[in-house]
């Protein structure tokens, strides 16, 4: 991602894939902090990093497994605790397909 | 100009575990929505993702009989979305290191056999399940969720582009399902969802290389939509491409209603889900020596064995393809023909009324057992009981258990075969059925049958039906 070159689409991208909106005012402000990221990654990116493989896990723990064995559940009064989107033993969510199909 | 289909298959497996993949919640289908759930499957904040060692096993399994390259390494990753089915907003998969590349399933086509090559196969989580307000997803309303099979272990196997038609499809996923199903990863039913399938499909000038744009066709819920589906969506694509027009990279619904697919939205770039390694789980790192165990544990795979079976038992190559349906059929089958000889009339039993009654039964063909089988053939062939009593004793076997040569015992079942026992029971039936013998003098072949039957009802069965002929036609 280019420097400074536009950060507006890439910014209208981002929104767009995390499902945010945000007002005017609030876009040149994260435009601002972002650009300010970009320019502290492009620094960072001049670091010659060539044959030495990416950090993802700080600590060499190998992965743990459990036994494939049945627990118990919660039940369904705590499991729709937290939503108001409840339509009786369903989470109720807006329709998927927004946009008209086209027919063909 | 004319065109080749080019078609690639994305295929889900959902892994027969008692319990979720990362979770101990049931994965058993067809519970009350939202019941088997916890905060780890819901996608709560502050809990942790534990890896269910059989998923890996299975996987394992599944990879080896595909035989794929099995690594030694593999990570897990986050795929970033926006989509109800997955309460976190994005799902743990596997992206750059899954857990096998390559590999390749062998295919008996009607042309001739080929080899269809893999790409990759990975683990990774099942989604919730959305059911949607009104006739389909285009028209719904609003969707209902239910996250039972959020969290389900699912295997993703992704097949090269080398199958060219719908029905090379259907076969390629008929061969995958007897496979999955025989080595006892998963019960690879469609109709469960517990297999599904999207296909990637192109069109480009019959004598090219190159791959044109790609449709990806979803909503495949059975073998006929696989092939419907990809036969409609090649004869779209060489149509637009016909009248010069252009193919957009788009995802399709196939809606089996109106046998058309329909086009939903253009393809979002893989990119698009910002792939990062998944921080709750270090890699995957597996010895190669256990990767070698599990190999041990495959048994002979069914490709291997139907053409062993047809060698060493005669069978056609349709009856060889039913017997190793299952791992556990074929087995019935092969310690059977240990002990009994006459494998011709074995398999006729076997695939003729054995698998009927058993469906009939709602019985598995494991919880039998061939000796039970032999024991009334045995008695058939000496001639002890006649052909109906066999077919109903193999009924009472499968519902009970019980067997044979004691049921016959105890209910006197035994064939009548003995002339003196026979011979009044006939003057009986000629005394009251004139008409009948009339007819038969006549000429009336058929008037016969209706004799023996009299006998049969009076003997319930037991009769030998060719020692009755003989005594009609030496009486009348």
């Amino acid at each position: 991602m280019a420097v400074n070159q536009g950060i507006e689409e890439e910014l209208d991208e981002l929104c767009d894939l995390a499902c945010l909106y945000l007002s005017p005012a609030e876009k040149e402000q994260i435009a601002g902090q972002l650009n300010a990221i970009l320019r502290l990654v492009s620094q960072i990116q001049k670091v010659e990093t060539d044959g030495v493989e990416p950090t993802f896990y700080l600590a060499a723990r190998p992965v743990h497994f459990r036994k494939d064995q049945v627990e118990p559940s919660l039940h369904p009064d705590q499991v729709f605790r937290n939503t108001v989107h409840r339509s009786e033993c369903y989470f109720r969510v807006p329709r998927i397909a927004g946009d008209e199909p086209e027919k063909v | 100009m004319e065109y080749e289909a080019i078609i690639g298959l994305e295929i889900h497996v959902e892994l027969q575990t008692r319990s979720k993949i990362f979770c101990g919640c049931s994965t058993a289908f067809g519970a009350e929505p939202n019941t088997n759930c916890c905060p780890g499957c819901l996608g709560l904040p502050g809990t942790l993702p534990v890896l269910n060692r059989r998923a890996v096993e299975y996987a394992v399994l599944a990879a080896l009989a595909l035989n794929c390259q099995v690594q030694e390494k593999s990570v897990f990753a986050r795929k970033n979305y926006f989509y109800p089915d997955l309460p976190k907003a994005y799902q743990i998969s596997q992206d750059e290191q899954p857990l096998a590349w390559g590999g390749y399933l062998e295919i008996d086509f009607p042309e001739g056999s080929r080899r269809v090559n893999l790409e990759r196969v990975h683990l990774e989580e099942e989604a919730g399940k959305l059911i949607h307000a009104g006739d389909s997803i285009i028209s719904a309303a609003y969707s209902l969720v239910d996250y039972n099979r959020a969290g389900v272990p699912l295997l993703e196997i992704v097949t090269a582009p080398e199958l060219y038609s719908g029905r090379e499809a259907r076969l390629f996923l008929q061969e995958l399902r007897t496979l999955l199903r025989y080595i006892g990863v998963s019960d690879v039913k469609m109709e469960e969802g517990s297999l599904r399938c999207d296909a990637n499909i192109s069109l480009r000038p019959v004598g090219t290389k190159e791959l044109g744009t790609r449709a990806e066709v979803k909503n495949l819920n059975s073998f006929r939509a696989v092939e419907q589906a990809l036969n409609y969506e090649a004869e779209r694509q060489a149509m637009i491409l016909a009248r010069g027009g252009e193919i957009i990279q788009s995802t399709c619904h196939w809606d089996d209603s109106r046998k058309a697919t329909v086009v939903m939205r253009l393809k979002e770039g893989t990119a698009d889900y910002r792939y990062f390694p998944e921080p709750d789980l270090p890699p995957l790192i597996l010895e190669r020596s256990s990767i070698e165990a599990l190999k041990e544990r495959l048994p002979e795979l069914p490709r291997q064995r139907r053409r062993r079976l047809q060698e060493q038992y005669d069978l056609t190559a349709e009856e060889a393809a039913v017997m190793t349906d299952s791992c556990e059929m074929a087995d019935f089958f092969e310690k059977a023909a240990a002990s009994y000889p006459d494998y011709r009339n074995l398999v006729n039993w076997v695939l003729g009324d054995l698998i009927y009654q058993l469906r009939e039964a709602g019985k598995e063909v494991a919880q039998l057992s061939p000796a039970l089988l032999i024991e009334l053939l045995e008695l058939f062939d000496a001639g002890e009981i006649n052909r109906p009593v066999a077919k109903e004793l193999l009924a009472e076997m499968i519902r009970s258990g019980a067997s044979p040569r004691q049921m016959v015992r105890q209910r006197g079942l035994g064939k009548i075969s003995g002339r003196e026992e026979l011979a009044p029971l006939v003057e009986q039936v000629i005394a009251e059925n004139p008409d009948a013998v009339e007819n038969y003098r006549k000429g009336k072949k058929k008037a016969l049958a209706f004799l023996v039957g009299k006998v049969m009802a009076l003997t319930r069965g037991r009769a030998d039906p060719q020692e009755l002929n003989r005594l009609f036609e030496e009486k009348i």
